[in-house]
Order: structure tokens, then C-alpha cells, then sequence
């Protein structure tokens, strides 16, 4: 197994969220998906961050957010592990779910593009306070 | 990290109806400015609006959030909101949260405001 990981941390101001897109675009091409794979991923990343600025911290832009990028190069296929870890509040799991397309109404879509476009999807509550959220994309053959 | 993002919403009037156009990245901190031009599109009830995707590279859910509040805000006068030219990305997105199943997706701005 061959891997490659890279930090982030930003604070939780929306402002940043292109510069993330950015690194994990990168990352997602040197993992060799293509490019619709690495706009899934993107997208998902920065659903998530939003969230925790949304929701997990409730506006403040000065919070810390915690991003690990995984590339991992293993028996079992290559894929991308995206963990990000926040310092806000804590939710239970099970409520963690996007809403049903059908209801037309505007929030509520980023859990869902989340759970759609990324392979494995794990939220927790942190040990010393927080969600860990930790999602998987696997690289599909070509 | 350096912050890159910018939209910019360009609005034009026709005899059809109003096209608006989105250039550039629909991110986070960018959502108000597309809210607040699309509602001051909407409080002129038009028949016709019309989204221009073609430039817009980049659309979070709270971008496609404002998106549904101009549908809604449309459609209750009677009026009808159509998307033209979204790229692969953006199209891709709008099937993942059903939305292109909602509003129409046209391949040009004349083909939507045809099909008032």
C-alpha cells in the first residue's frame, strides 16, 4: 500500500471553500479519477464544509476546520479518503440525512449530493467535542 | 489559503422575458448577491426567466437553493423558469438532486425563451 496525505486547516469562513476545492481537485487528479469523479468529489467537500460553517459552528468565521486528503493505493483499488473534523456542535448520526427530493423547497440538498456522489459516507461525533465526517471515493477501473 | 472565487450576474431584458446570466463561481459566500438578483428579477413577475448557465463553472447546493426560491417565486405568478446551457458538471448536478426533472433544461437561451 502506497499512500499520500495532505492537512489542511482552515478557519470556517466561506471564503476559503475555493481554495479547498482547489487542493482537493488536485489530489483527486493524482489519484487518476477523471473528471467527473474529481468534480463529484470536490462538490462533496465542500457540501460538507459548508454545513459545519452552517450548522456546526452557526456562522462565526473564525472556528478552526481540521481536512485530511488520503490518497490510497491499495490491493483492494485506489480511492480518496476525506476526513474533516470540526470543534462545533455535536448532532446524532441518525439525524444527519438530506431531505426528500420531492418536497421542493431550497435547503437540504448537501447531505443528499454527499451521500449521491461519494462512496462511503461516515459521520461521528468527535472525541472532545465535534463531528468527524470521513468519506470515501473509490476510483473506478478504466 | 488564497480566495479565488467571484460571480457575477448579468440580467437582460427581452420581449420574451428575462434572461439571466451566471458567470463564474455560485460558492457559499457568493449565494447572497445570486439571491438578491434573482429576487429583484422576480419581484418584476416575469413570464419568462430564463438561467444562463453557460459561464458558470461551479454551483453548491445553497446556489441551486436560490435557484429553487426564483422557481417557486416564478411559477406563483403563473410564470415559468427555464435553465439553458448548464456544462457536463452543472448538468450533472442538477440530475443528482433531481432539479433538471423539475425545471427545464433548454441547450440554448432562444430554445428556452421559445418555449414560453
Amino acid at each position: 500500500m502506497d499512500n499520500e496525505t495532505e492537512d489542511i486547516r482552515i478557519c470556517s469562513d466561506p471564503s476559503e471553500l475555493a481554495a479547498v476545492r482547489a487542493r482537493v481537485t488536485t489530489q483527486a487528479e493524482a489519484a487518476g479519477f477523471g473528471d467527473t469523479e474529481v468534480n463529484e468529489i470536490a462538490l462533496a467537500v465542500d457540501e460538507a464544509l459548508a454545513n459545519v460553517i452552517r450548522h456546526g459552528y452557526g456562522g462565526p468565521c473564525d472556528q478552526p476546520i481540521e481536512i485530511r486528503l488520503e490518497r490510497i493505493n491499495g490491493s483492494e483499488g485506489d480511492a480518496i479518503h476525506i476526513t474533516i473534523r470540526d470543534f462545533g456542535r455535536q448532532v446524532d448520526p441518525t439525524q444527519i440525512a438530506g431531505r426528500a427530493l420531492e418536497d421542493i423547497k431550497p435547503g437540504g440538498l448537501g447531505v443528499h449530493i454527499i451521500r449521491t456522489v461519494m462512496d462511503q459516507v461516515t459521520y461521528t461525533p468527535a472525541d472532545g467535542g465535534g463531528m468527524q465526517l470521513i468519506m470515501t471515493k473509490k476510483r473506478k477501473e478504466q | 489559503m488564497s480566495k479565488t472565487d467571484a460571480l457575477s450576474v448579468e440580467v437582460v431584458k427581452h420581449d420574451d422575458g428575462v434572461v439571466v446570466s451566471l458567470v463564474g463561481s455560485a460558492s457559499m459566500d457568493l449565494c447572497e448577491r445570486l439571491n438578491a438578483a434573482l429576487l429583484d428579477v422576480c419581484q418584476t413577475k416575469p413570464r419568462v426567466l430564463v438561467i444562463d448557465l453557460a459561464r458558470l463553472d461551479f454551483i453548491c447546493s445553497l446556489g441551486l437553493g436560490c435557484i429553487v426560491v426564483a422557481y417557486l417565486r416564478v411559477t406563483k405568478h403563473g410564470g415559468k423558469l427555464m435553465l439553458a446551457n448548464p456544462q457536463p458538471t452543472i448538468n450533472d448536478m442538477l440530475t443528482t438532486t433531481k432539479l433538471g426533472g423539475l425545471m427545464p433544461v433548454c441547450s440554448s437561451i432562444e430554445e428556452a425563451l421559445a418555449r414560453r
